[in-house]
């Protein structure tokens, strides 16, 4: 009887044992395999029944930032269109929705329960070598049945070099895109008069009140796009303007620049890249991905100057470092230090607080308009505002008008130059269909993939996100009407850049991918050791402590000394 | 008769319960059940412990190309190169100085201070069952739970408390601060969280002890000190040097719960991060498995660093420590 008990309470152990091991596991995608095995009413993990009379497509969507109302609305509109399609022996289909982050393991996708991942931070590379997509050329290159285009023709040039492989085959399709920037208070700009005037309507001498408009309806600037009568006018176009908005900022009381200070690493410094790359225009932007061609704008720093190279500098993947030296890099960290210049110009009480997360920023500036010391600026991801939903509704601020700034040129010879912004995409966001999927369910996916991906939806997806996906498309002023105040601010800014993905086929790149992320490109050696900082910020709140101001100079040589000595050998 | 009766029976093996093989049903039942419960561990034991020690070490050697369908691999020694260069770095050297000071701190402070609680827990000294509850208590939610909760304490209330109530002009939080007050957040966390674990171990070891002894010990005229001395601390000293040794041997792989505190970014200063920190997010961060093979080397010679220092720490223990005789 004793060795029963022993028995019986040892499998209970060991049961409670297993359970817990299961339990570990539940981030990530089970192994079931989907199909035959499960009965009509099966629940999958998404909160849905399943028929079986119809087909299902099990599809995981990450739904941090841009939710999933978007692939709700996708999914019911493509379940009532094939609602009588024939399946070999099932009629109809079912979109199986899963929302989760998944598992980027190769083996737990192969062998995981989900078809279909419209995910971020995808390997493409890694992926296509892991086997771990299904090949989708057809569906890129051939024409959409939804909207008569091919979807190649939507994408950039550079995806289309990233993403080809030798084999001339496609694996994936761009997801949603965004960048980190800048937002603005469109209404605190309207009331206070923040635009700047037309350049022929300041005065000499002019005080900093004469370089923004009087009141509501005087001639604006032409902003950083240089042309009149446009999206941009009286945003700042130039680092020196940008600044003397700050200045004007202060003289009514308000905090100019905010931004979360748990992550200020992230954001900060992903948006310094996308300064570097604006300021570098796309063509040689493109060579911190492909490591293939001339990079023309290096320099190095000589008794405090920046002195540009008397020649261009071939690079190769053994060179890419050499791209750290570019001005961009030098030109943002120059942008950084002036912002740090005034301790007015951010929030002081925040910037560098480890617990303030990116919600608690945003839920300030909200509510600055109410409460405290108003906020102009915050330094966020253009999704944010699918994140301050909840603050956005419980206090009333539908009507309230935000956008998105474009970014303003290092001085007035870059905005003659280089009148589109660049956008440097941080997501790597991609949609692809596992590669294991049933045979004859891939027909189905792919279908499902040129649906969703057709003009129809993507302008759909902008609707429900007032975000995009990483396709060009277009919105009629009809469907532009429909988006918030800062979806058309921000529509309006992707209308007028080029966006560069975090893709490349090349081997140093594709090998070492962690190393070349957004917000990673900022590391510096500190001189004289072989320590380095791996975010600006530190050394800048290293500065203000030792009571020094932050120099450029020196960090931007650190740049290059880290990226020189860490440069990966494959 | 009653001979061949009896031979009879023993050669039934359903009387007998002795089968045709050797084994009796009761034993081929108890054989059975041992297997159902270990084949699950031991399965384990072999996918998540041997296997992939054996791919990590392998690993090591490799070089890993992830643009070529598949993967091109190439066997070297280029990523100890990388390792030992790496090693070299003041960077590495603060994040290596990081771990020993954490361990050295953990020890030093915890293992004192937790014999001493037990002790007191042990003799039942005023309120010993009231600081059972409650130093064992956050051992009962979860780490990240904790972290969080602290995390919070520390870098919002606290400076709150600082200001409202002692109205101390720009208090910051403690994980906002200066890098060596965001170093003693961790530390003073790390202690708090694992002092309920070794108050609980050690107490269980020192309630073992046979009162008979200890009730000798007082005979003798020893007081709680000399009791605590010569009899509970020998006595419990098994629990006590498996602790060290397997310090020891944790010593490059323990993150000191900084994950916990700052996540995936780089974000927590050099200072605060230690060598199991650095892997574990360097790991976790990898996109594609062309980057596991220098940190697969990376490994390899922390463990040929920790191997001999844990082989060495359990020898001193033995030679030096006092016996429980």
């Amino acid at each position: 009887m004793k060795n029963v008990k022993t028995k019986l309470v040892s499998l209970i152990l060991a049961l409670t044992a297993a359970f817990t091991m299961t339990a570990c596991g539940g981030g990530g995608d089970d192994s079931k395999t989907p199909g035959e095995s499960k009965n009509p009413t099966e629940s999958t993990g998404a909160s849905e029944s399943i028929n079986a009379e119809k087909l299902q497509l099990y599809v995981v969507n990450y739904n941090g930032g841009y939710g999933s109302s978007w692939l709700n609305e996708v999914k019911e509109e493509y379940e009532a269109l094939h609602k009588d399609t024939k399946y070999g022996d099932k009629t109809g289909i079912q979109i199986v929705v899963k929302t989760d982050r998944p598992s980027m393991e190769a083996s737990v996708i192969k062998s995981g329960e989900s078809e279909i991942y419209f995910v971020e931070h995808v390997p493409y590379i890694p992926f296509v070598s892991d086997d771990v997509m299904a090949d989708i050329t057809d569906v890129v290159t051939g024409v959409n049945p939804y909207d008569g285009k091919t979807l190649e023709s939507k994408l950039s040039a550079q995806q289309k070099n990233a993403w080809k492989t030798a084999d001339s085959a496609y694996y994936a399709l761009p997801h949603y895109s965004g960048t980190y920037g800048i937002i603005y208070d469109i209404d605190l700009f309207e009331s206070k008069n923040l635009y700047f005037r037309a350049k022929e309507n300041v005065p000499a001498n002019a005080a900093l009140k004469d370089y923004f408009i009087a009141k509501k309806g005087d001639k604006k600037s032409d902003g950083p796009d240089g042309k009149p009568d446009t999206y941009d006018d009286g945003l700042p176009a130039t680092y020196e303007e940008f600044f003397l908005l700050c200045d004007r900022m202060l003289d009514f009381n308000l905090i100019p620049v905010d931004w979360s200070g748990q992550y200020k690493d992230q954001h900060v410094t992903s948006f310094l890249s996308s300064l570097a790359a604006d300021y570098e225009g796309l063509g040689q932007a493109l060579l911190n991905l492909s490591f293939d061609g001339e990079a023309t704008g290096l320099g190095k720093i000589v008794n405090g100057q920046f002195v540009k190279d008397a020649t261009a500098t071939a690079i190769d993947g053994s060179k890419g470092y050499e791209l750290f030296r570019q001005e961009g890099v030098y030109q943002s960290l120059k942008f950084l230090a002036q912002l740090f210049g005034n301790d007015k110009y951010y929030n002081k009480a925040y910037a560098f607080s480890a617990s303030d997360s990116q919600l608690d920023a945003q839920d300030r500036y909200l509510t600055s308009a109410d409460d405290g010391k108003r906020i102009a600026m915050l330094i966020d991801g253009d999704w944010w505002s699918m994140e301050a939903d909840e603050t956005i509704r419980a206090n009333e601020y539908d009507d309230r008008k935000f956008g998105w700034m474009p970014l303003p040129k290092a001085d007035e010879t870059k905005v003659k130059e280089q009148n589109k912004n660049i956008i440097y995409d941080r997501h790597s966001a991609m949609t692809f269909i596992k590669s294991t999927i049933a045979t004859e369910k891939l027909a189905a996916a792919k279908d499902f993939l040129q649906f969703v991906n057709s003009d129809k939806m993507l302008v759909k997806f902008t609707q429900e996100t007032n975000a995009f996906k990483g396709f060009n498309y277009t919105l009629t002023d009809d469907e532009l009407e429909t988006l918030s105040a800062f979806g058309q601010s921000l529509y309006k800014v992707r209308q007028n850049s080029d966006v560069i993905y975090l893709a490349s086929a090349n081997k140093v790149y594709a090998n070492n991918q962690s190393m070349f992320q957004l917000d990673a490109l900022y590391k510096s050696m500190k001189a004289g050791t072989t320590a380095n900082y791996d975010y600006p910020l530190t050394a800048v709140k290293e500065a203000i402590d030792a009571k020094k101001a932050f120099s450029a100079e020196t960090y931007f040589s650190g740049v290059y000394e880290y990226f020189k000595a860490n440069w990966p050998k494959n | 008769m009653f001979r061949q009766n009896a031979e009879k029976t023993m050669r039934n093996p359903k009387i007998s319960g002795k089968p045709k093989n050797g084994l009796s049903q009761g034993k081929r039942n108890d054989l059975i059940c041992y297997i159902a419960f270990m084949v699950w561990p031991v399965l384990q034991f072999t996918i998540f412990y041997i296997a992939v020690n054996v791919n990590s070490f392998l690993l090591a050697f490799q070089k890993i190309d992830v643009t070529t369908k598949p993967a091109t691999v190439t066997w070297g020694l280029w990523n100890f190169e990388a390792v030992f260069k790496l090693i070299a770095t003041d960077q590495m050297k603060i994040r290596i100085w990081a771990s020993v000071k954490s361990f050295l701190i953990m020890h030093c402070v915890s293992v004192p201070l937790g014999l001493f609680f037990s002790y007191y827990i042990y003799k039942k000294m005023f309120g010993a069952g009231a600081f059972r509850v409650l130093l064992f208590t956050p051992s009962i939610l979860s780490a990240v739970t904790t972290a969080i909760l602290f995390f919070q304490f520390a870098d919002r209330a606290l400076p709150k408390m600082l200001t409202d109530i002692f109205k101390v002009e720009d208090a910051v939080g403690l994980f906002s601060g200066t890098d060596k007050g965001k170093y003693a957040a961790v530390m003073f966390y790390n202690l708090w969280i694992s002092f309920g674990t070794s108050v609980l171990m050690y107490s269980n070891k020192m309630i073992s002890i046979s009162p008979e002894i200890s009730e000798a010990a007082k005979l003798d005229g020893a007081s709680g000190i000399k009791e605590f001395w010569y009899v509970t601390l020998p006595l419990t000293y098994p629990t006590l040097s498996v602790f060290l040794i397997t310090g020891v041997a944790a010593m490059f792989t323990n993150q000191y719960n900084v994950f916990s505190f700052y996540g995936w970014s780089e974000g927590a200063p050099i200072n605060v991060q230690s060598i199991g920190f650095y892997l574990y997010l360097k790991a976790q961060g990898a996109t594609s498995k062309a980057e596991y093979p220098e940190l697969a080397a990376f490994g390899l010679i922390l463990t040929a660093v920790a191997v001999p220092m844990t082989l060495l720490v359990r020898w001193l223990l033995e030679k030096f420590g006092p016996s429980e005789d």
